[in-house]
């Protein structure tokens, strides 16, 4: 026996992983071989300090270091559930993360950006005001933003007997229906003083948000008018004499986007409506009620889809185009450029980062696409 | 050891099990990610990542694999993966079954490594013969349990794992020589 299959006894050895018969050859080898036996000893030096290494301990609980981040995860769970009632323990403990407050942001956005609009769309309506009105609203946009969310706060307040501090509304929020039936009744009594707290919380760009959804812009309005003044309407809605403009378009804010949820048939309308919106980002807060507004976003043209793995976005083909639409809340995250061809396979991977897809062009040619939906972005391949 | 029991009531939906059996592992999630990372804040990290990563998957965890394989898989896989740095490895192979020159037995009995020095030589190795051997050392696993945690063949695993000792023995003794820990 070498020295070379002696060192693969003893490696071994070092593991039990020797039957008697071969620690017996090894034995009789390394009475003879002092250079093997002097491996062995350090090896087995080696070996023995390698078992002592300290047995380190976190410095602190890493369990509760990442309980945050649990909560959230909870969080994203149930609302991807809708009929789930939230547990009471959301509101134990609010999330702290920045990327559960983006998440949020970004769905308030919609509906902040969607009553905005619906607001301005309100203002205008009134065909003796229309450039008046107009001019107003471009200018009082942030005045705009902040009654749709200090509207949809004393909604919240007023489900929950005023008890309600902002942390607390997330957890209450969710109860929709209760919340439903307590903002048509606000819609009639609401009207409050803008709270000096909370403007600058509100301090939404509205600007920014609109030119990102620019695209859109000219259809969103008649759009909008649909939305607004379907049947769910109360007449006399807009004989309400509004005790100022700004409230005027707080009222119709929250009235708008609570019928759109009951507006079914304009889901899709409404999606495409919110989606471009999200790009931007405001405060905190308000933005879990907002989910459930927002989950009545249902229904939209049924293509090709695909469904990403960790079950948040789904994907689908409409119009030429990839889009990407979080499975819960029906937002848009992400359309993809025109592409002159026929799409098909639709495939995540399997953290869900990416969607690849084919184009096949009139020419038969097949383009792979990759779209990266963390940075929005979309690659040919 | 964690309960079967206490798994099963976790995957059915019992957060407070899951929360629970987290507590249970995270010693030994961050006892690998520091040997593997060589380095607390990291190792901090990539634990809490990897409870997180069990958190959320503790659904797909089948029972035919053991549990604490499954554990140590997904840790190993983000201290190898996102916590790759950029660092001088030593070429495993350089210094295939090199015979040290005889020393002064009674020197060596005396003298025992430092765990520094053993750290910094495990640090040298190679990603996946570094996981071995902290599997193999710090979480007491057998070959089979290293391989079905690192997705490796059997044969593989012990051929890293002979190979790390051999270089770790030399790397050590290179110390000593050097006088490095005085």
């Amino acid at each position: 026996m070498t020295c070379q299959e002696v060192m693969d006894y003893m490696q071994r050895q070092l593991d039990g992983d020797l039957d008697e018969r071969e620690t017996e050859i090894l034995m009789s080898h390394t009475r003879n071989c002092p250079d093997c036996a002097e491996m062995q000893e350090r090896l087995s030096r080696l070996s023995s300090e390698l078992e002592n290494l300290p047995k380190v301990t976190p410095a602190y609980s890493l369990v509760d270091a990442i309980m945050p981040r649990l909560e959230q995860i909870e969080l994203q769970r149930q609302e991807t559930e809708p009929e789930e009632k939230p547990a009471p323990r959301r509101r134990q403990a609010p999330d702290r993360s920045g990327k559960s407050w983006f998440q949020r942001y970004r769905v308030l956005s919609g509906v902040v950006a969607a009553g905005l609009v619906a607001g301005i769309f309100m203002l205008t309506y009134n065909p003796q005001n229309m450039p008046t009105a107009l001019e107003k609203s471009s200018a009082g946009d942030h005045t705009a933003a902040d009654s749709s969310l200090l509207r949809t706060n004393v909604t919240v307040q007023s489900s929950n007997q005023n008890t309600a501090g902002n942390e607390e509304q997330n957890g209450v929020a969710s109860d929709e229906p209760a919340m439903k039936s307590k903002t048509e009744e606000s819609q009639e009594s609401t009207v409050q003083p803008q709270q000096p707290g909370q403007s600058p919380d509100s301090e939404v760009r509205p600007e920014p948000h609109k030119a990102d959804s620019g695209k859109e812009s000219p259809p969103k309005k008649p759009a909008n008018r649909v939305t607004a003044s379907s049947p769910s309407d109360s007449p006399g809605k807009h004989g309400n004499s509004a005790p100022s403009e700004k409230e005027l378009q707080g009222s119709e804010v929250s009235s708008g986007s609570e019928r759109s949820g009951s507006g079914k048939n304009e889901a899709s309308d409404e999606s495409s409506k919110e989606a471009p919106d999200m790009a931007f980002a405001p405060p905190a807060d308000a933005g879990a009620e907002i989910f459930n507004e927002q989950k009545s976003f249902t229904g939209t043209a049924q293509a090709q889809q695909a469904v990403s793995p960790n079950g948040l976005y789904s994907a689908e083909v409409t119009d030429k185009t990839v889009s990407i639409q979080s499975t819960d809340k029906q937002e848009l995250l992400f359309r993809g450029g025109e592409r002159d061809g026929v799409i098909s396979n639709l495939v995540w991977s399997e953290d869900s980062l990416t969607l690849g897809y084919d184009v096949q062009d009139s020419g038969g040619d097949i383009f792979h696409y990759v779209i990266h939906i963390k940075d929005g972005t979309e690659t040919k391949q | 050891m964690v309960e079967p029991g206490l798994i099963r009531a976790a995957q059915s939906g019992d957060r407070d099990a899951l929360i629970t059996l987290l507590r249970e592992i995270e010693t030994h999630v961050y006892r690998t990610a520091y040997y593997i990372v060589n380095n607390e804040q990291d190792a901090m990290d990539a634990a809490q990542e990897a409870l997180i990563r069990i958190y959320t998957k503790i659904g797909s965890y089948e029972e035919k694999a053991q549990f604490k394989t499954w554990v140590q898989r997904i840790v190993t896989n983000i201290c190898i993966d996102k916590f790759r740095r950029s660092k001088p490895t030593v070429s495993i192979d350089e210094h295939e079954m090199v015979f040290q020159e005889k020393q002064n037995v009674e020197d060596e009995v005396l003298s025992t490594y430092v765990a520094k020095d053993i750290r910094e030589a495990i640090d040298k190795l190679p990603e996946h013969h570094r996981a071995v051997v902290v599997l193999r050392y710090l979480q007491d696993f057998s070959y089979n349990e290293i391989a079905d945690s690192l997705d490796l063949p059997l044969n593989t695993v012990k051929s890293y794992l002979f190979r790390a000792r051999q270089q770790l023995q030399t790397l050590l003794h290179d110390y000593q020589k050097g006088g490095v820990r005085g």
